[in-house]
């Protein structure tokens, strides 16, 4: 009798898995090697920072994030500031997960988000928010040389801050 | 087929109990994006043991060092927990299960002494073979195989190869 | 995406503790359960006679396989936060020969000799023992025997990017292999080796 059912479940699960493979494929076919749900783009209020927030940020992460400028166009139009943390991406470049894997190596580091089209902005902040990064997007309009004029002249307050958190061993 | 001793309850469908390991593999995939591993936890139990015995000389071997320089304890590990989960449930499995007779498992035509020989052996050419290809049936041929990664697939039909032609020359241990 | 957890930060290190231990505790129990915890119930997959190794690794691997990339396709799952091992050739391929000439002679794979070991078989625990001086001896050899060994990196290879392929297709031909091969093993369990000595 254990046999009989043995041999039922046995069917059961071949055709189990010849359901599941062949919905598989079907998605496979239909979708490629990306997925088939489409992302649920959002991101929260809470997840804002103005202009002046930034230095705030610096410090209390020790420059370990990274404030990034996506754009519509194929290249970045202002010349980036030679910074590890500062960047510009153009908004193509998300489509790709590997890339993002690659280009934002880890999830702890809060990544500042600006463009100079709003629309581009919350986009970009949307879909690395789905993919699980700590997303702030900065609220301020600016342009990218303002930036770049606030990350290398800080307020002096603000030097003294990092300095001294800088001389702290921490890990994120 | 071999079968479960008198004493002990029946082994269960092979084909459920795959089933089991492929759905525990895809929860730590889910959890950690990590898989299972055995290799990894005896190498660094090794590694471990033989620092307490000799830092100096693990020093000098660069490819056990690598294990006891790192920034959290050789032991503080993933592949280490995992090994002490495995235990506990081999132990829960095996007492429940009534497989916890000590004994020699051996081949039929073979004798105590040819077995210690050969599982000694064995055990040489696995751990060399394992530390190679960069992880076991568990951690490369399942975790790998099952993400569709050619290492595991390549390494999967090595396996096979390899062990399929030897048997036939050591038939005498096992048939 | 929600997963994988750990790799986003949702779960710290005791989560991660916690969720091998619990792997762990499953993978060791099935092990004893299926009888890979038995020399020569392993070993006899070289011989044909008891295909059970097939059996249970064949499933492990269609039901992840399935599970993984279903959960991808439904967006809850990052596949490229997903360990990979990096495919080299000639590490892995004689590597795997040397495993699997370990393997029948010695009647056991790493995780099967600890889930044997733990059940109290003797030859369980001397194959660890030689496992460790493999080690040693690897160890020991390392730098000759990577540069013997070991051909090109080629980096984090699937099978779907080799037969170019999308996840979905290349899981459903592993799901048709799988069964085709579980139907041939059922055909020749102990045919092989008719006369023994």
């Amino acid at each position: 009798m254990s046999k009989l059912k043995n041999i039922k479940l046995n069917h059961a699960l071949v055709a189990l898995s010849l359901f599941l493979g062949g919905i598989l494929m079907i998605t496979g076919i239909a979708s490629g090697n990306r997925a088939a749900v489409p992302m649920n783009l959002k991101y929260d209020v809470s997840q804002t920072v103005s202009f002046s927030d930034l230095n705030i940020l610096r410090t209390k992460f020790k420059n370990r994030l990274k404030i990034v400028e996506f754009t519509s166009n194929k290249v970045c139009l202002d010349t980036v500031a030679n910074l590890k943390f500062q960047k510009c991406y153009s908004l193509s470049e998300l489509e790709n997960v590997k890339w993002v894997r690659k280009s934002f190596s880890s999830v702890k580091k809060p990544v500042v988000i600006f463009a100079q089209v709003e629309k581009d902005r919350d986009y970009a902040a949307s879909v690395l928010n789905y993919y699980g990064y700590n997303v702030q997007v900065l609220t301020e309009a600016a342009s990218t040389s303002d930036i770049i004029k606030q990350i290398k002249n800080p307020k002096k307050e603000y030097i003294e801050e990092l300095r001294y958190s800088k001389s702290r061993k921490t890990r994120l | 087929m071999i079968e479960a001793q008198k004493h002990e309850k029946p082994y269960i469908n092979p084909y459920l109990g795959g089933m089991g390991l492929g759905m525990v593999l895809f929860f730590t995939f889910f959890v950690a994006g990590k898989g299972l591993g055995a290799s990894g936890a005896l190498t660094r139990m090794f590694a471990f043991t033989l620092n307490l015995i000799s830092p100096s000389y693990v020093a000098g071997q660069e490819y056990l060092y690598k294990y006891v320089s790192s920034s959290n304890h050789v032991l503080y590990h993933w592949l280490t927990f995992m090994f002490v989960g495995v235990v506990v449930g081999s132990l829960v499995a095996g007492f429940r299960q009534r497989r916890m007779k000590v004994e020699m498992l051996k081949g039929p035509g073979t004798t105590n002494k040819r077995r210690i020989i050969t599982a000694f052996v064995g055990g040489i050419l696995v751990a060399f073979g394992a530390r190679l290809a960069g992880g076991c049936t568990s951690g490369l041929a399942l975790t790998g195989a099952a993400t569709l990664g050619a290492a595991g697939w390549v390494f999967f039909l090595s396996v096979f190869a390899a062990g399929l032609a030897v048997a036939y020359l050591i038939r005498r241990e096992w048939l | 995406m929600l997963a994988p957890f750990l790799k986003l930060g949702y779960i710290d290190d005791l989560g991660m503790i916690f969720t091998s231990i619990v792997a762990g505790l499953v993978f060791g129990y099935i092990l004893v359960s299926t009888g890979m915890g038995n020399s020569r119930k392993i070993s006899a997959v070289f011989y044909g006679k008891d295909w059970g190794v097939m059996k249970v690794m064949f499933s492990a691997v269609v039901t992840t396989m399935i599970l993984t990339y279903s959960a991808f396709y439904l967006g809850l799952l990052d596949i490229n936060l997903i360990q990979l091992t990096k495919l080299n050739l000639g590490a892995q391929i004689y590597g795997g020969l040397i495993f699997g000439t370990g393997m029948v002679i010695g009647g056991y794979c790493p995780g099967t000799a600890i889930a044997a070991g733990t059940t109290r078989k003797i030859d369980a625990l001397i194959f660890i023992l030689g496992f460790m001086a493999g080690l040693w001896l690897f160890a020991i050899n390392y730098t000759a025997i990577s540069g013997f060994f070991m051909t090109e990196d080629l980096g984090k290879v699937t099978l779907s990017g080799v037969f170019n392929l999308s996840y979905g297709t290349m899981s459903m031909l592993v799901v048709l292999t799988a069964l085709g091969t579980f139907l041939l093993l059922n055909k020749t369990e102990g045919k092989l080796y008719k006369k023994t000595i």
